[in-house]
Formats: C-alpha cells, structure tokens, sequence
C-alpha cells in the first residue's frame, strides 16, 4: 500500500530535476458541496493559519510574503509559467534543460549558481514541471539579499551569460538524469509510457517534463535565447518568500533588485486539446523487473476543478491502510498483489488518475488484471462509509500542517497556489475542498471518472528494457 | 532523573551561526571578473550584496529522563503547529540476525502492528488512519525504529496504540505468513534495482559475513527460513524497556510526555539479550566487483572504503574534509563528473557510520562508456588529497562555514527534528550532542581536515563496486590492471 496524499504534489528539490507529479491547476473551487448524509465527523485538525501579503510590482511581477520568525531563516522561491507543456513539436525536454542553464551563471555572476549558497549553508534549487518552472533557495536571514540578487541577475542577463559548451555540458547531464532517473530504474518509464497512451499527438501533455534524447540533441543556442524572451519576465513570474525577514525592507529590496526589469508578457496558457473519447486500451512494457505491474490510467478534472479532491480523498479509500478496499482484496485477502497505489495527479489542463498494483511472485499478469478489474468494480459500487471518509479526510487535513511547516514547503505551497489560482491566500480554500466533500460526492467522481471500458492499461513484465511499447489488440 | 541541559551550554550556543566574535563569512565571489559589456556597469550588481549580522540560533532544549520501567525519554519541546514526532528506538537491529535468517529482526518489528491489544490488524490500521497517525517501523543495522508522525490532540491516543504493539502484539500465524510473503517479495523486486544492488554489495565486499556485513531487509531465502516461532523469540529478546528509548518531539511539554508515556507502559518489563555479530573480513581492495545489468545505459558505482564507526575520533574532522570533497554539489568530485566531464547526473562523497564500523563511499550514477574514465577521476581526486591538491584554506573556510549556517534549517520541522533527536540514542550520542556540534564543527582546523584525508587518498585501498554491464565492463577494468571479481545477484563474491 502506498500513501496517496498527492492532492497538491510539489515535486521533490534535487539537483535542477524535473518532477513527475507535477502540481496541479487552475480553477476556482466548483459547485458548493452538499452537506454530508452521514453525520460529519469532527475535524481533529483545522487549517492552518497563514498571513499571506501579496501583490504586484508596476512591472507586473507577482510578489507574495508570509513572515515567520521561528527559525532564523529566508526560503525564495520564484515560478515561472511555462513548463514542459508549452514547448514546441520537437523539442520536447527543452524547459528543463532550460532550468539547468539558469544554474550556469549570469551576467554579473558568471558561474555556478549553487557556489554562493552552499558555504553559508543554504539550499538553492529548482524544477520543472508540465505547468511551470520553479527555482528556490534559503538562506540564513541575514543572507536574505543574496537570493535576490542572483535571481534578478539571470532574469535579467542569462543570455548574456550563456554559451555553447554550457548547453553542451548541461545536455550531457540531462541525458544522464533521464538514463538514471528513467531508463535503469525498474518502472521509469511508467509516466512518460502512460503521456503517451493517454493524450494524443500535440497534446501538452504527450510527454513528460524529461523530454527525448533526440530532442534534446537538437536544442541550440537561439532556442534557448527565444525561450527566455519568450518566458521569462516578471509579468510571467511569481515570487514568494517566507520566513524570517521584516516586511518592510523585503518589499524595498524586491523593488530594488526586480522594479525595473521591463515586464514583458504573460504566456498564454497552452490549450489543452479536447479530451479524447477514450477508448480502452492495453499496452505490454518489457523492463528489466522481477514482478510484473499493472498501470491503469484514467482521465479527470484539472487540480481544483469538481471531483478533484473527492478523487483524492478516494484514492484513501481504496489503497490507504489494510482495510482498504483494494489493498484489502488484492493484497491482505486474496494475496494476488505485493502492493497497490492510486493517485490523483492534478494537474492545469486535465488531470490523469492512475491505479497502480505489483504482482505478488507467482500471480501472472493474466490472473491480476482480471482480479483487479473485477475489485475495482466492487469497490466503486457503494459510498465511502462514515468510518472511510473520516480516515481519509483526517490524513488530508493533518498534511496541510506539514505542507505549511518548513519555508521551503511552503514557498512551494503558496507559489503553486498562485499558478493555479492567481491567489497565493487559498489554504483556506483547498483545505474546505477536503473538508466538505462528501461520500456521495466522492462516489459520483468515481463512478463519473474511473470507467474501466476507457482505461489504458499498460502491463510492465518482465523482458528486454527498452524494448518498444507494444499495442495489444483486443 | 531528569536531566537538563545547563543554562550555560545553551547560552554559548546562542552564537551559533555567527558567532559573536567573527563577522558573517563572506559570500563567495565570482572566480572571474565580469565580462565586459557595451552598458555602463549597473552599481547594484557591481558586488555580490554583504551579509548583515546573524540573528541568534539556539536549538530547542534537550530533557532526557528515566522512566519507572528503565527506558529512557527524550524531549524537545518545538513547534506553534500542533504535530508531534515520537519514536520508541531498540537499541537491536539487524546486525543480530543470525546467519541464514537475516531479515529476522525486520520481521519481529514488522509485526508488531499486525494485531496488538484487542484490536487485530486490520482495526489497528483503521484506528491508525482515524487518529491522522503515520506509523512505521524501521530496522537498521543496529537498531529497531517505531515511529509515529501525530497531532497533539491525538498524541496521548496513539501513543495507547503503541504501547499494546509492543506490550502485547498479537502475532498471528496469518498475519506472519502476509509480512513474510510481502518481504520476499521486496527482497525480489530489489533485485532488478541498481542501486540496492550497489548497497547491497558494499556491504558484503567491506564487512564479509561479520557486522553490517549482510542487508537488515534479508534476501529472499533467508526470510524463506524464518519461522514464527524465531519472530516471537526475537520480538522478546528485541521489544524490552531496558535499552530503549522513547523521542518525543513538537507540540508537548516534557511534563505531558512523560506523564503520557508513564501511563501507558509503566509496569512493562523484560531484558535486552541479542549481540550483534563480531567484525567480518573486508574483501581486498584495488578490485571491481561487479553486479551484471546487461545492456545498462549507465553503471551505478560506488568507490569504497571502510572507516571508523559513529563513535569515531576523527568523526568531524571527516566531516569537514568530506564536505569540499563529495559532500557539497560544488565540491571537487561533482564538479568534475558532472559539470565538468558531463558523465553523470551527480556525484556524492559520504560517510556512512554505524555502531561499530563505517565505510567512505563516493557513490555515482555515470554514463556507461564512461565508467572507467569516472573511477579514475573520483580516485585521482581522492589521491590528490594528499599530493598535488591537498584541502586548502578557502575550501576548509567554506566547508565550516556551510556546515554552521546551514544548521539552524535542520531543526525546521517536527519530523527532522524528531529524527535527529532519535539520532541521538541509536548512535550512543550525548544529550548535549545538538548543543556541542557546532563547536566540534568549528574546532576541526585546516591542519586537521588534511590530516584526515590520509587514510582516505590511496588508490589502492579502495574496492569499486559496480552494477553495470559486465561483459562490458570488465575488459575496461582489466585495462586499468584491476581485477573483477563477479557479484551475484544478492551482492555476494562467489564462495
């Protein structure tokens, strides 16, 4: 059993990697819930409580503050609108090796950008997802000026700074994280296999964040150059910071170093093609893997939009603990599965639902795909119970605690909420989307959604890696 | 007895960060001067923008106390969110499973939750899930780790849970048969994983059939060959108050922890009796092990040696050299491998410190075609420590000063907070450990950090343990005069 709480995924810091859960969307919170049938249960939690100050510079750059004192340190972080979705046939992988380039030095500080942080102890990273591109940093307070002056720095002169051996050395890493990240991890290629099954050619989201190596082969020096005019001005960016800083001079100082950056233009956001009439479909992966695992994916609603959060909070009822519905029969009961996850993955445009389940040694990929589907019709014929949703409301509730905890999270926090919704000031909201929603509404989204007759289902077995994805016929 | 840290300690660690009697460390500058440009030079970026003085950081006060029932309890006092972090630490891991039967301290904790008190498993798992309570249990080479992520209100509740798990687990035959399966399983799927393949391996080449010499998780066979009836011995020979420690830490004073934990375990008695394994033989160094992925793209190396364990003298004095060496994404090893040669995603220099050894491993994910080329660069790094590049000044500035600025982000939230403090007990560590660190730290001089490079730069004395493409790979190797010597699945040498 895997823990599911992914309704607002951030993706992991590591060093300038891409995320493959990317954070989710856009659109106010739908229709007011329905008031539970069952008598709702007490919260053993509330939202947490957060002073968020946000607003724009004559630039048109988003700035949002949230001070906090308990640890005497500052977390940046800026976003930038444009992820893997926006870039052009062809160039797939391009925001991302992009996000690496920001880390090669700018005009005024032409050298590696982890240099300046890593002898004061700070952090500083980034990553990309289909929807944005985030780098952040904390520092020590005291240090609060520097993240300011290297980031306005390479928003302002990265091409001035940029050359062919740094794109050359740079694609050669990012051919490596894709190699270590993708290609010898058992599984790696599962969400890069399921874009390409799901939506269909010209798409946003045909591919993954990680791009082709022969599109990344073919990035030169003026795509890089076009990307940046294109993408990278303050009407395209955001920028929180959290901590301990006073809120007087942090406003001074980002008006100082970002003022007078000329705004440039908000990207428009890539349009996502209608989503396609799925028909069922089922693909066979060869990968070097002991046991053999089923991927169902289905397509849902973007991060906010009607059914989100229900979908979340079914993916605790059918995976979290050992009574739930599917680890129950698959794994505990009738001992087919070693394990079994499900996951929304919100997202701006659309999102995609995914089922996940290893087979026990000895189960062949036959015997589990009939099992699974025929659980997972069980499980989707009758409401959450009273005692279900509690325990799946309650693991929501209690993670907006640790979201909010640490700067750096949640920087991250606050700037995905500004992406998706304009107002980095949404906690409240988000957290109402959990704490409303209601056993009917949580079984409308998944009878509504997750319809086995338009599942692609793509069987991972055991063979030769890298062989290509084969189509099964029905 | 409780004991609290004196008032002096905690006072001169208020300088922690900047210490008082030094300015704020510079930010590095540039290497290379800016490049000319046709615009008259901008005066805000002439200058990498001067630190202002450091505000004050003083770690959350440390209690420790003796419980009626002979365990200890650790407590921090952190946090205006209400969450809470315990652990309850066996000072018993993996290092004491017998020959044949390792995994067998894993599955002794592992059942703990399958069943306790009056609930069976499955209402223990619903109760859990209905108090927002994230359990696990972990088991390293010396110790058994139960940890609960909580919420204040729900604190007193689940810590009942974990009293009747270890006072009175149920340990089915059933539920026993599941947890077995589900970790052949794992220990299976690891297989087709380089990098457990890589762990697994440098444990095996540096440590033989002795301590730590074999993975806490097992391999399929051996957890084949384990029985209930062992996993109920080792449950009472492993779950006892004498040795243990509770950690709490977050949202509960030490008064209201300790009460808490009195009531529910007061009364709980029983004797430590496991030992772990005496020291195995290391394999000889200056040789390739290597683990066969045919056709892999890349080779998942690590360059190893043993070192001392947790305990050691030299511990910061390695600290600090490592940092400027493997430690840091700018330090010499990733620069040149990754932004430098562009043959891997990222390279990392680490020790790793157990109870009674340690290994030094620079650990790596490189281009297949170019994993020779790699290993030669990490040992000629690690060799020039002591000839044409030793640590320099700079270096050994940056690496004290990173080490203490970063320090105050370590005690950010309740969870790294509760780890950290649970660090202390596994690793025989002080209760003013948190507050004497940054000193150690800052005593480690430039004399010192070169000094602990020495038994770290000979080429010779390190083994290189790969999971790669063999056939590919050995003829390489063999070029370099390195001996190959086959790993098999599980990471063992052939007898």
């Amino acid at each position: 059993m895997t823990a599911t709480l992914c309704g607002l995924s951030l993706g992991l810091p590591s060093h300038a990697q891409t995320t493959s859960s990317p954070t989710g969307v856009s659109a106010p919170p739908a229709a007011v819930p329905v008031p539970a049938a069952a008598p709702a249960p007490a919260p053993r939690s509330q939202a947490p409580a957060l002073a968020v100050t946000q607003y724009e510079l004559r630039n048109g750059l988003t700035v949002m503050l949230s001070e906090d004192h308990r640890v005497p340190t500052v977390a940046f972080e800026i976003v930038y609108l444009v992820g893997s979705a926006y870039e052009r046939s062809g160039r797939t992988g391009f925001a991302h090796l992009f996000e690496h380039l920001m880390f090669q030095g700018s005009l005024n500080y032409d050298h590696d950008y982890f240099t300046p942080f890593e002898p004061i102890g700070g952090e500083v990273n980034g990553t990309t997802s289909s929807d944005r591109t985030n780098y952040f940093e904390e520092v020590p307070s005291n240090y609060a000026e520097l993240p300011l002056w290297l980031e306005s720095d390479r928003l302002r002169t990265l091409p001035d700074a940029l050359t062919k051996e740094k794109l050359d050395n740079q694609r050669d890493v990012v051919r490596n994280e894709r190699r270590q990240r993708y290609e010898i991890a058992p599984y790696g290629m599962d969400q890069w296999y399921l874009s390409e099954t799901m939506y269909p050619p010209g798409h946003p989201y045909r591919h993954t964040p990680i791009g082709s190596h022969e599109d990344l082969e073919r990035a030169t020096l003026e795509d890089v150059r076009e990307f940046f005019r294109t993408y990278y001005a303050p009407k395209n960016a955001g920028l929180v910071v959290v901590g301990d800083f006073d809120m007087a001079d942090m406003k001074a100082q980002i008006d100082r170093y970002f003022g007078d950056i000329p705004a440039g233009r908000r990207a428009p956001v890539p349009q996502a093609l209608p989503a396609p009439t799925q028909q069922k479909a089922h693909y066979v992966a060869e990968d070097q893997v002991e046991l053999s695992r089923i991927y169902l994916g289905f397509h849902t609603p973007p991060l906010f939009a009607a059914g989100d959060a229900e979908l979340d909070l079914l993916s605790s009822v059918l995976v979290d603990g050992k009574s739930s519905r599917l680890f129950h029969s698959l794994v505990y009961d009738q001992k087919l599965a070693k394990d079994v996850s499900a996951y929304q993955i919100s997202q701006r445009l659309t999102s995609m639902y995914v089922i996940e389940v290893t087979a026990a040694p000895g189960t062949t990929v036959a015997e589990l795909a009939i099992a699974l589907e025929r659980e997972l019709s069980v499980a989707l014929e009758t409401p959450p119970t009273a005692a279900e949703l509690e325990r799946a409301k309650n693991a929501y509730k209690k993670d907006f605690y640790g979201r909010v905890e640490g700067y750096s999270s949640r920087a991250g926090l606050l700037g995905a909420y500004f992406l998706h919704t304009g107002k980095a000031d949404y906690i409240q909201a988000d957290y109402q989307r959990y704490d409303t929603a209601t056993a009917a509404g949580v079984h409308a989204a998944a009878r509504q959604y997750l319809k086995l007759d338009r599942a692609v289902r793509i069987d991972f077995v055991p063979g030769k890696r890298g062989t290509p994805l084969k189509a099964v016929t029905p | 007895m409780t004991t609290r840290l004196s008032l002096l300690s905690l006072l001169a660690l208020s300088c922690l960060t900047a210490c008082s009697s030094k300015a704020p460390p510079p930010i590095k500058a540039a290497p290379e001067p800016p490049k000319p440009t046709a615009a008259p030079p901008d005066p805000r970026y002439q200058a990498l923008p001067t630190p202002k003085s450091a505000r004050p950081f003083t770690p959350p006060a440390v209690s420790q106390t003796e419980l009626s029932f002979g365990s200890t309890l650790w407590h921090q006092s952190v946090g205006d969110l209400p969450l809470v972090s315990v652990h309850l630490i066996f000072p018993t891991g993996g290092s004491s499973d017998p020959v044949g039967k390792e995994g067998l301290t894993l599955l002794a904790a592992d059942m703990l939750d399958e069943g306790a008190g009056t609930r069976d498993a499955l209402a223990l798992s619903d109760e859990l899930g209905r108090l927002a309570t994230d359990y696990s249990a972990s088991t390293g080479i010396d110790y058994v780790l139960l940890s609960m992520a909580t919420l204040e209100d729900t604190f007193d509740e689940s810590l009942a849970l974990l009293a009747d798990m270890v006072r009175r687990p149920k340990m089915s035959k059933d539920e026993f048969e599941r947890r077995r399966a589900h970790h052949v399983a794992t220990a299976k799927a690891a297989l087709a994983d380089p990098n457990s393949r890589v762990s697994a391996g440098l444990h095996h080449v540096l440590f033989g059939d002795g301590y730590a010499g074999s993975p806490s998780s097992g391999v399929a066979q051996s957890l084949g060959a384990i029985q209930l009836i062992d996993v109920k011995a080792q449950v009472r020979k492993v779950a006892v108050p004498e040795g243990a420690h509770f950690v709490v830490a977050g949202k509960i004073g030490a008064a209201a922890a300790q009460a808490a934990v009195e009531k529910h375990f007061a009364g709980w008695k029983g004797k430590r009796t496991p030992r772990p394994r005496t020291a195995g033989t290391a394999l000889p160094g200056g040789q390739a092990y290597i683990m066969d992925f045919p056709g892999a793209p890349q080779s998942s190396l690590a360059v190893t040696m043993p070192a001392g364990p947790a305990s050691d003298p030299n511990f910061f004095r390695e600290l600090v050299m490592n940092e400027r060496v493997g430690g840091a994404f700018t330090g010499r090893i990733n620069m040149n491998l990754r932004e430098e040669k562009g043959y891997t995603y990222g390279a990392y220099g680490i020790f790793r410190r157990y109870r009674q050894a340690g290994y030094y491993a620079v650990m790596s994910s490189v281009i297949s075609e170019s994993t020779t080329a790699s290993v030669q660069e990490i040992l000629r790094e690690l060799s020039d420590l002591c000839q044409s590049r030793p640590l320099t000044e700079v270096e050994h500035q940056e690496a004290v000063a990173g080490l203490l600025l970063g320090y105050p982000r370590e005690f950010a939230t309740v969870d790294t907070l509760g780890l950290k403090l649970a660090s202390l007990p596994i690793y025989e560590r002080p209760a003013d450990y948190l507050v004497t660190w940054p000193k150690n730290v800052e005593a480690v001089s430039l004399a010192d950090a070169q000094a602990a490079a020495r038994p770290y730069c000979t080429p010779a004395n390190y083994r290189v343990v790969i999971a790669g493409d063999r056939e590919k790979l050995a003829p390489e190797f063999a070029k370099l005069g390195m001996t190959v010597v086959p790993l098999d699945q599980d990471g063992l040498p052939p007898k």
